[in-house]
């Protein structure tokens, strides 16, 4: 049966790099679910003062770092099919467009930030925003760590053969990459687009 | 290759972080109202009240603990043996990764022995003193005790990336433990944002900021010390076979 | 399919779950279809980028899960709330 699945998709089974870095992306998964399970306890305390609060974040600042992170991944999987192709150029161009795209996203986001500051919004303003800050600030914290990294893989790939342990490499980081994604993808509309009456 | 390795005294050495952990977990943690703490909003007559009742308890509670608190260390030490034969190298022992690991051991038993000490001065004469003096010495050691997880990080990433190094088709330690320490050392990084509140998640007696952290890493000891007694006897078994 | 095919569905989605919110429906139904949405990509990004094609393998259904719960935890909050 799953050779049947794995002759029609043509590849296989097996994980994209290296297992221990599975581990940590379910690791953080989960400390992301929790942090789901906080906010969404917070707000069935307080609906109405989370509806406010939300009211006054940007959500098309929000919705615009969803489409970089979404593009910063395209790349990202285009650089690893480069790199099992063995083509240089392109996985060191995907890369880069990876990463350039994906500081896109640090920028919007100390606009975003700045934003709240400068309306006198803090960390302890009051509960929504604390998991505002906090959980977009250890969101951000994994982006800037992916960012080291994709530049870290950028200086691989310029100098090192491109042979099954870079392909690792480069699988792992990817995968990586995209968990920063798709933990946005939940966060975006927990905090900016879920409403209430 | 380099010759044989000696590893007497590594088991033993090994035992003590889960019996760290044990001592460590009801003297600081039952006896010393540490598991879970006061929350920090709780009025200051409270955290004097259970002090003067309890202050036998904390002083045993205490004492205990601080005399316990080098065995983590110990442990860390015999870590960084096994790390030693994961790294491989011509000097394994000079290794940088080798080196913080057991710093980063050495250091944390004093991070133990502080705070320790300042919830012992609570308890010490807590009639003669003000009932917020108490709460400080209490706020005190909780600030120190999480704000210095940075120090067992450095042990938790030198560990990681060490045990990650080993050049062996089956590591000593598997990937995913090595993986998991980093995680650990990584979410320490909450305890940041821990001054800030008095209750809820983020708090000192919250469900992040204490029952994840202190779960994580008192998991993390005594799982290692299974995996790290399994690598001494494989470590033997490679000097038997020469 | 190709990463590009991927990722104009993950943009389209986007778009979608945008326009429903600022859409009339009732603030629940809403908010519901949009974490929905967000479940849907979450899963396209695991399945295409990830490359974990949907299988029963141990990881895959740690991830599945994830998605299954998360939603559930935020679908509930809304209706409960």
């Amino acid at each position: 049966m799953q050779l049947v699945e794995q002759a029609k998709s043509g590849q296989p089974t097996r994980l994209p790099g290296d297992p221990g870095v599975w581990v940590f992306i379910i690791a953080d998964m989960g400390a992301f679910a929790l942090f789901f399970l906080i906010f969404t306890v917070g707000r069935i305390g307080s609906p109405s003062l989370f509806e406010t609060s939300r009211q006054h974040l940007d959500v098309t600042l929000g919705l615009l770092n969803t489409l970089i992170l979404l593009t910063s991944s395209l790349f990202m999987a285009r650089a690893v099919e480069a790199a099992r192709a063995g083509v240089r150029g392109a996985v060191v161009r995907n890369l880069g467009l990876t990463i350039l795209i994906g500081l896109g996203f640090a920028v919007t986001k100390m606009i975003e930030y700045r934003a709240k500051g400068a309306a006198g919004i803090g960390l302890t303003t009051n509960e929504f925003y604390t998991y505002y800050f906090v959980f977009t600030g250890i969101h951000f914290l994994h982006f800037a760590i992916g960012i080291a990294a994709l530049a870290m893989m950028l200086a691989k790939a310029r100098r090192d053969v491109l042979d099954a342990r870079f392909t690792v490499w480069i699988e792992s980081v990817g995968c990586y990459w995209h968990m920063v994604d798709l933990l946005w993808i939940m966060l975006f509309p927990m905090l900016y687009l879920q409403r209430t009456g | 290759m380099q010759s044989k390795v000696d590893t007497r005294y590594w088991r033993f050495c090994a035992y003590m972080g889960p019996l760290f952990v044990a001592i460590f977990y009801y003297c600081w943690g039952v006896l010393g109202h540490n598991f879970p703490p006061f929350q920090p909003d709780a009025p200051a007559a409270e955290v004097a009240g259970w002090f003067r009742e309890h202050r036998n308890g904390v002083r045993l509670g205490m004492v205990i603990a601080m005399s316990a608190a080098p065995l983590y260390g110990v442990w860390g030490y015999a870590l960084a043996k096994v790390l030693e034969q994961s790294v491989g190298g011509e000097r394994p022992a000079d290794n940088i990764l080798v080196q913080l690991a057991r710093v980063g051991a050495a250091w944390t038993v004093i991070t133990l022995l502080v705070p320790t000490s300042f919830w012992l001065t609570a308890a010490f004469r807590p009639d003669a003193l003000p009932e917020w003096m108490i709460q400080m010495l209490y706020d005190m050691a909780w600030l120190l005790i999480d704000l210095a997880y940075a120090v067992t990080t450095v042990q938790l990433f030198a560990l990681g990336i060490g045990f990650m190094a080993d050049k062996r088709a089956t590591p000593l330690i598997p990937k995913w433990l090595a993986w998991y320490g980093i995680w650990v050392g990584f979410m320490f990084i909450a305890e940041c944002i821990m001054p800030y509140f008095f209750n809820g998640a983020f708090a000192r007696s919250g469900i992040l900021n204490f029952w994840i952290e202190f779960l994580i890493w008192m998991g993390w000891v005594p799982v290692l010390t299974y995996y790290v007694l399994k690598a001494i006897t494989r470590i033997e078994q490679e000097n038997a076979a020469g | 399919m190709k990463p590009w095919h991927i990722w104009l569905l993950l943009v389209a989605a986007t778009l979608t779950s945008w326009f429903v919110t600022e859409g009339e429906t009732s603030a629940r139904v809403g908010s519901t279809a949009v974490i929905l949405i967000a479940a849907f990509k979450i899963n396209l990004v695991i399945a295409h980028f990830m490359e974990l094609k949907w299988q029963p393998t141990p990881y895959r259904i740690v991830l599945s899960g994830w998605i299954f719960l998360v939603s559930a935890i935020i679908i509930g909050g809304i209706w409960a709330a």
